[in-house]
């Protein structure tokens, strides 16, 4: 891998990092809204 | 992320793996649907349903087999909602009487009963019991006065072109008509070809479209849901595992009822051990995915069905086998 592609791939990883950093929990209400059980 | 709590929100419980009909794509793996000496016993129920409400639990459905084949469900369900739960209840709606109207009136929140097909001929056959269709078409009517039901379709290559008509029996009794994709396993594992294809699952999604236009349709897939959900953000779709689990008849937990990977058994394991400590449900909730669903902007929030892609590859973590976005 050349050098900058290796930057970019490392770019890439901490971008993914950091959004999974703002990854947020879901209350019940939230959860019989949004998920495959939501149609109970 | 790695601070992030989950709660144990919902709970499916397969009370019993005992069935009086025969279904072509049921997801019970026992061909012997009569045994019951691994069931777990009240007292056992009673325990599982404690250590849940521990954990967080605020939803329980109960489902078999035929979960009115369980002596003790009366109780079950009573003590679950004395935990200050909502209960589910799923069934074939053919062993309703008026005992069970005073049974439960009051006390269950939401009935889903199945319904394949809209004549006696499709559904008897998808169903393998002659006469069930009319038992299930009875209850529905006796239910509806009673109880907020609604009418669970499960969509198979079969029983597509039948999805119109089932919506106008469900259309005809006010009330919701719940769509479910048919996962190859357990008994359907036998029936594979019943699968949607990626063509007829499109199909599907605009009957959907189509019928929502004029009645209340709900279909509880994560694609479906991720077209209409914009957040990217946060939890949705799949949450197998995530935040609901399965429990069998004889205590074994897995994710999902359709994502039969045993995590452990609650005779020799607490539940929360399973919950908190389980490596599998570790992997589901990082989201580790793969193929399509690995750069995908929503696979937090729709993450595609896992046990779709279980079932495809043997890797839950592979991409959803319908995903055409």
């Amino acid at each position: 891998m050349s050098r900058e592609a290796n930057k970019q791939e490392n770019k890439k990883s901490k971008e993914k990092e950091r959004s999974e950093k703002e990854i947020k929990g879901i209350t019940f209400r939230e959860f019989m809204r949004v998920s495959c059980k939501s149609d109970y | 992320m790695q601070k992030m709590s989950f709660p144990l929100y919902y709970l499916t419980w397969n009370v019993t793996c005992k069935c009086n009909l025969r279904c072509e794509h049921c997801y019970n793996a026992l061909f012997d649907r009569n045994r019951v000496e691994d069931e777990l016993s009240t007292k056992e129920g009673v325990e599982m349903i404690s250590q849940a409400k521990n954990l967080g639990l605020k939803a329980i459905l109960f489902t078999g087999g035929e979960p009115l084949l369980r002596k003790d469900l009366p109780s079950l369900i009573k003590f679950a909602k004395d935990k200050r739960l909502i209960i589910f209840l799923a069934t074939n709606g053919t062993l309703i009487d008026k005992s069970f109207i005073k049974e439960f009136k009051g006390v269950i929140d939401g009935i889903n009963i199945s319904l394949d097909a809209a004549t006696s001929k499709k559904h008897d056959e998808i169903r393998g019991v002659k006469g069930c269709f009319i038992k299930t078409l009875n209850s529905i009517g006796t239910l509806q006065k009673h109880f907020p039901i609604s009418i669970a379709f499960t969509a198979t290559q079969k029983n597509l072109s039948e999805l119109s008509s089932v919506a106008k029996i469900a259309k005809r009794y006010k009330i919701p008509l719940k769509i479910k994709r048919f996962i190859s396993m357990g008994i359907g594992s036998r029936n594979q070809e019943l699968t949607l294809s990626k063509s007829n699952y499109k199909i599907l999604i605009e009957q959907i479209r189509q019928l929502r236009k004029s009645q209340k349709v709900l279909f509880s897939d994560p694609i479906w849901l991720s077209l209409n959900e914009e957040r990217i953000n946060s939890y949705g779709g799949c949450l197998a595992g995530i935040f609901s689990i399965c429990l069998d008849f004889n205590g074994t937990a897995y994710p999902c009822t359709k994502l039969k990977i045993p995590l452990g058994n609650i005779r020799n394991t607490s539940l929360k051990k399973i919950w908190r400590k389980s490596k599998i449900l570790i992997k589901l909730r990082k989201k580790r995915l793969k193929g399509k669903c690995k750069n995908c902007e929503k696979r937090y929030s729709c993450g595609g069905c896992r046990a779709a892609a279980y079932i495809k590859t043997g890797d839950f973590l592979t991409e959803d086998p319908l995903c055409f976005l």
